[in-house]
């Protein structure tokens, strides 16, 4: 937005706007020359382009803007930015309705629905502001120490009438309709914060030549320059502000972010970015982001974050009306909007009275200033300006009103009171620096006295604290640092000398004053007693009594503190409240401000949305689909998908006339069983492994041997971790002299690709082996069955000899099919029948699947998923993921005597150790229910016959389970306690979640073709 | 005899544009994968460089030699060699590698999607956390890295704005899917005020 032709500092408007009642002046931040309308709790209004929903509400004279979280009290805006803890609203409606949105920093546009949360019926009666008058009972700790009996009431009836009373706003209840996304950024030097500090930091680094990356959280730059009547070279500072950023952005090594907050300090110089791409619009452009992720990597970052004021806590200080002192200015300057008409002043700083400058300058009539220090001539000089009565060395000691503040009752110095009407209370305890960024790595800031606030240590290798976030609180002091800081982290990058001097800053015709002499709180003994409504952090309602009594029960820790009472939790973190409530703890407990210490804070420093951490990862796509080569000619052929770790397999090929699932999966078992069937094995992990010593490392990677395999042949292997357990198994092939292709489990591929890696990179780096993934090279499809080779014989060229003899069970070779083109056949079977895996480059796995097809035809061939080759495998006893599952042996598998005694291995030692060879150890076994067709559950645990179905008679579990068309009955593969020396035996089988036990007879794993005639046929 | 198997590519071939930016499927080339063994890294320089007029890159890089070679490297002590469709580049590197290197064809394994066209770089951030500014990332670059959550090897092929994906075959539709997300998501606008 163009500011510059309609912004005129401190001009009146022409006329106020009769639906803009406190819209007094022209500001620098709004475009008054434009009205948008927008609606709070369904009554309409108007603004303008540039406002805030919280100035705006103000511009129209509304005060009451939310209810306190506990106690329901009425509440209006405390702040203008990210620190506001009060006016918490919900934004649009239906799908879009965002809760708990700070009014602000919410942007205004032409048609947003805005409403109050956290309130029955209305905003203005509030059924549950009863709250307010049991607040005796309801202080920190009350629901811990009250509902601790019946327990049983917790679940059902405590604690949903305490999160319905108590909470913040509603989600929406329908799937978010807009797109979020991430991005990546780099710099040389990021400067967080675009006010005079940041500015100039901005302009010493790019000026050197970095690359320079700066965020504001807000939509227009400038920072406190935007808030403040100050010059800087003669001119308006936000002025001075938009000529700094128009001169940056012509620059080609900076870029300039907007709407984008950094909420985090990660390590190695990344960043976390929040950029509000499109809130400011009623709906995002289709397809545009509403929000955006950066991580963005800075050698250099310089914190120019500013400050946030504090309140001062005293008696009811949480009406409407009663806000922070530069918050009004503010609402003022770059508003033009006056929060009230007659206003006290109260501070403890220089700072604070610049409010009453800026308001009695904008028509508003200043009916005290309460300075808690003595009197100073330059309050006096104020005071006389503004021809407002001066009450120094006094406190306010009380307010009064109900949804907004009406009165004043001010204490001064000699005790004596008196109650001013008024309808705003200008507050200032005094500016923290904004150091949130600088804590993120667990630094501890310390406590100045003389701005009587924590700052950062010292600066870091690669952070640079500069202007208030570093504790200097004058513009020409901010402006100084920042320059000087972007001139030293330009030159850590290597732009430029740190010696040299740093380039002239702007001179600023007037430097403030500050002045502040703490007061944390206005309590004394008489105001004491209001102590119950006299609040620190106003998000969690947490009062000055609640940090007493927290003390006096013991927790005298700030961290303790947090906990105990909720300060500082929430969507504001405590910004406002952290300070004043450590020191009043600290005075609580008889200690100084740095014997009690602060709470660190962790990222994110502002809100962040789920969406935007989700990024376009979300509903089918949040995670990535790995598609084999078959993917399509599948889909064409109806089948149902399965994931299988990021892999979509097909899980069944359901036909016309088949009811269920089971149906089908019967089929294509019988199918496969009585004539051919084909499945894509291509996502099982496949390793290419080639070099001198490729023989020498499978004998140390599997527990079998491998060094007499022949070419041309292939094995089956079982891997072990190190701990002895099974990792995985597959059949590794060997195709030449010094080259091998290893298979793996689906699931397995990357692992066991990092595992042979492992050994080889660090523990067998000697060892001349390569290895390269070709899962994805080869489209690898099973064709099994009794007529598989008579299928193969249509395809493979004829010049290779399929009959047992010249090619029979596990061989493996290279050959041609379809007239040339070049394949790999394995006589390898899972399913126990004749069979055979025949791998062809992927480009052509479709085109393989679908002249299967055709070819098979004749012999009656199907394809078959997943779950059909579940039940085969099932029925021939071989293990799998849930056998492989990582608590298992090869004792365990019934493999024990598979490893080898003449070599070494990994997992050779630890699998040796007893309780690894235990025969009373769950050992793998079949099972049958006696009843066919009684269904045996993967995961019912086995129990003696009889036993009671308790922990203590467990002795083994099934691992999987499955209808078997084959032998007509359910099967099932488990673990059982001394099972190889049970078979026949009787046991039970008891479903815990089912709550039923059954019986099923012990027999050998194998179901099908036991002697494995099939399989050589 | 069936008749002869037809190649299917892994995405759809034909290119999407948003914004002026296109991506698109790059031609197959050939792939082939390079181990060196043991200490025959120079003797196996030596042999491209006599045939291709090319070596293996030391860095993460791409480097072109004779009849269209190019040498990439793609990972701790890899590296691929492409040429184009039909070159017979297996058959020219086994004579010219024997015994000094792993030889793998990788033609099929690996699809490269190609995004072209001003503002390639930008959206190409939203996936990949690699510094692309000419000075970090000019032409003739490779990175291995992430893109979102999909594994690919990154390359800038030359001084026109684009970058190029490679990406394992089984991957390419859904990281045709978030290129083409992140294309139409626009080129982030954050600088204008």
């Amino acid at each position: 937005m163009n500011t510059h032709k309609f912004m005129q500092d401190h001009a009146p408007l022409p006329m106020t706007s009769p639906t803009q009642p406190m819209r007094m002046i022209q500001g620098n931040g709004v475009d008054v020359g434009k009205t948008i309308h927008f609606t709070f709790d369904g009554r309409s209004y108007t603004a303008h382009p540039g406002d805030t929903l919280a100035s705006a509400l103000l511009a129209n004279g509304v005060r009451l803007v939310g209810r306190s979280f506990k106690y329901h009290r009425p509440r209006g805006i405390l702040s203008a930015g990210p620190e506001e803890p009060n006016a918490l609203v919900e934004l649009r409606t239906g799908a879009r309705r965002e809760p708990n949105t700070r009014a602000t920093v919410a942007e205004l546009f032409d048609g947003l629905t805005a409403s109050s949360q956290n309130r029955w019926p209305t905003l203005a009666f509030d059924a549950l502001g009863i709250n307010g008058a049991l607040s005796p009972v309801f202080t920190a700790g009350f629901y811990y120490k009250t509902f601790m009996w019946p327990a049983s009431f917790w679940e059902k009836i405590y604690e949903p009438i305490i999160r319905r009373a108590a909470g913040l706003g509603r989600a929406a209840e329908e799937a978010d309709p807009d797109c979020y996304e991430k991005s990546n950024g780099f710099c040389d030097v990021l400067i967080v914060g675009s006010g005079p500090a940041g500015l100039a930091a901005a302009l010493a680094a790019a000026t050197s030549g970095a690359r320079v990356i700066l965020c504001e959280q807000d939509s227009l730059p400038g920072g406190r320059l935007r808030a403040e009547n100050i010059l800087i070279d003669h001119q308006p500072g936000w002025n001075w502000a938009e000529a700094t950023i128009n001169r940056l952005r012509a620059m080609p090594n900076v870029r300039i972010m907007t709407r984008s907050c950094v909420f985090a300090r990660y390590d190695g110089g990344t960043y976390g970015v929040f950029e509000r791409v499109s809130d400011h619009l009623a709906t995002p452009q289709p397809d545009q982001p509403r929000q955006r992720l950066w991580r963005i990597v800075a050698r250099q970052c310089i914190v120019a974050t500013g400050g946030i004021e504090r309140p001062i806590v005293f008696p009811n200080n949480d009406r409407p009306g009663i806000m922070l002192a530069g918050a009004v200015r503010t609402y003022v300057n770059r508003f033009g909007v006056v929060p009230g008409r007659r206003a006290v002043v109260y501070t403890n700083n220089d700072d604070g009275l610049r409010s009453a400058t800026d308001l009695h300058a904008a028509g508003v009539q200043i009916v005290a200033i309460v300075d808690s220090r003595p009197s100073s001539a330059h309050a006096q000089a104020i005071a006389q300006r503004t021809g407002a009565p001066l009450f120094p060395s006094a406190r306010i000691a009380d307010t009064s009103g109900y949804r907004g503040v009406t009165a004043a009752l001010i204490r001064d110095s000699e005790g004596k009171d008196c109650r001013i009407a008024c309808d705003l209370i200008a507050v200032s305890g005094g500016w923290n620096p904004d150091i949130a960024l600088t804590t993120h790595h667990g630094k501890r800031p310390s406590y100045n006295d003389e701005i009587a606030a924590f700052i950062p240590t010292s600066d870091e290798e690669d952070m640079h604290v500069s202007g208030v976030a570093a504790g200097t609180m004058t513009t020409s002091g901010a402006l100084t640092e920042g320059a000087l800081a972007g001139h030293q982290a330009a030159a850590c990058c290597g732009f430029g000398k740190a010696s040299s001097p740093p380039p002239a800053v702007p001179s600023v015709d007037q430097d403030e004053s500050y002045g502040i002499v703490p007061q944390w709180h206005a309590m004394d003994a008489e105001s004491g007693r209001r102590a119950g409504r006299a609040f620190i952090d106003f998000q969690n309602d947490v009062t000055a009594k609640d940090t007493k009594l927290a003390a006096q029960e013991g927790f005298r820790s700030v961290e303790h503190l947090k906990r105990y009472t909720t300060l500082g939790m929430a969507t504001d973190q405590g910004k406002t409240a952290n300070v004043n409530g450590l020191a009043f703890l600290a005075e609580v407990n008889g200690q100084s401000i740095p014997q009690t210490g602060t709470t660190l804070t962790r990222p994110p420093t502002q809100p962040v949305t789920l969406g935007t951490l989700a990024g376009p990862h979300r509903g089918l796509h949040f995670k990535p689909h790995r598609l084999p080569p078959t993917h399509q000619w599948a889909t064409e052929q109806g089948a149902v998908f399965t994931a299988n770790g990021l892999w979509q397999r097909a899980q069944w090929y359901p036909r016309v006339g088949e009811t269920t699932w089971q149906d089908t999966v019967n089929r294509e078992v019988n199918t496969v069983r009585s004539a051919v069937g084909f499945c894509d094995v291509t996502t099982l992990g496949k390793i290419d492994i080639q070099g001198p010593d490729a023989a020498n490392f499978l004998e140390r990677v599997y527990v079998n041997a491998w060094q007499k395999l022949p070419i041309g042949r292939a094995r089956y292997g079982l891997m072990l971790r190190e701990d002895g357990f099974a990792f995985d198994d597959g059949t590794t092939a060997r195709l030449g002299e010094n080259h091998y292709v290893m298979t793996t489990t689906t699931a397995n591929a990357g692992p066991v690709m990092q595992h042979l890696e492992f050994c080889h990179q660090c523990l067998w780096p000697d060892m001349d082996v390569q290895f390269i993934s070709v899962t994805d090279e080869w489209a690898q499809i099973a064709v099994a069955g009794p007529r598989s080779r008579d299928v193969l014989r249509q395809i493979v060229d004829p010049q290779y000899d399929l009959s047992n003899e010249s090619f029979g069970y596990m061989a493996a070779a290279t050959i041609t099919v379809c007239g040339g083109q070049p394949a790999r056949l394995f006589r390898l079977s899972f399913s126990g029948e004749l069979a055979y895996e025949l791998a062809v480059p992927a480009h052509y796995g479709d085109a393989l699947a679908r002249l299967l097809m055709r070819v098979g035809a004749p012999y009656g061939i199907t394809p078959y998923g997943t779950e059909a080759l579940g039940v085969m495998r099932i029925e021939k006893g071989h293990p799998a993921g849930p056998e492989l599952n990582g608590q298992t042996t090869a004792h365990d598998l019934g493999m024990g005597r598979m490893l080898s005694t003449k070599k070494d291995f990994i997992g050779r030692t630890m699998a040796t150790r007893a309780a690894l060879t235990d025969p009373g150890r769950p050992t793998l076994i079949g099972l049958r229910p006696l009843v066919a067709g009684t269904t045996l559950d993967a995961g019912a645990h086995l129990l003696p016959k009889g036993s009671p179905a308790t922990a203590a008679f467990d002795q083994g579990w099934i691992s999987s389970s499955a209808w078997s068309p084959t032998v007509g009955s359910w099967i099932a593969l488990g673990f059982l306690s001394n099972g190889p020396a049970r078979h026949g035996e009787i046991i039970a089988v008891h479903n815990p979640l089912a709550d039923t036990v059954t019986e099923a007879e012990i027999v050998s794993p194998v179901f099908v073709d036991p002697e494995g005639k099939r399989l050589h046929a | 005899m069936p008749d002869p198997l037809l190649p299917k590519p892994a995405v759809q071939p034909s290119s999407v544009t948003v914004n002026g930016l296109t991506l698109a499927l790059a031609q197959t080339r050939e792939t082939v994968s390079i181990g060196p063994f043991a200490k025959c890294l120079p003797d196996l320089n030596a042999a491209l460089a006599s045939a291709f007029g090319a070596t293996l890159p030391a860095d993460f890089s791409t480097t072109s030699g004779h009849d269209g070679l190019q040498l990439t490297r793609a990972a701790h002590h890899q590296w691929f060699a492409h040429a184009q469709a039909g070159a017979g580049l297996m058959a020219r590197l086994v004579p010219l590698c024997a015994g000094l290197a792993a030889l793998t064809n990788q033609t099929d394994s690996r699809v490269t999607l190609c995004l072209r066209g001003t503002g390639a770089d930008a959206v190409a951030a939203k996936l990949v956390p690699v510094d692309l500014a000419p000075d970090h990332f000019g032409p003739g670059s490779t990175a291995l890295t992430l893109a979102g959550h999909i594994p690919v090897i990154l390359s800038r092929p030359d001084v026109t704005p684009g970058l190029d994906f490679t990406v394992f075959r089984s991957f390419a539709r859904s990281l045709h899917h978030d290129i083409h997300v992140a294309m139409k998501g626009g080129i982030p606008n954050s600088e204008r005020v």
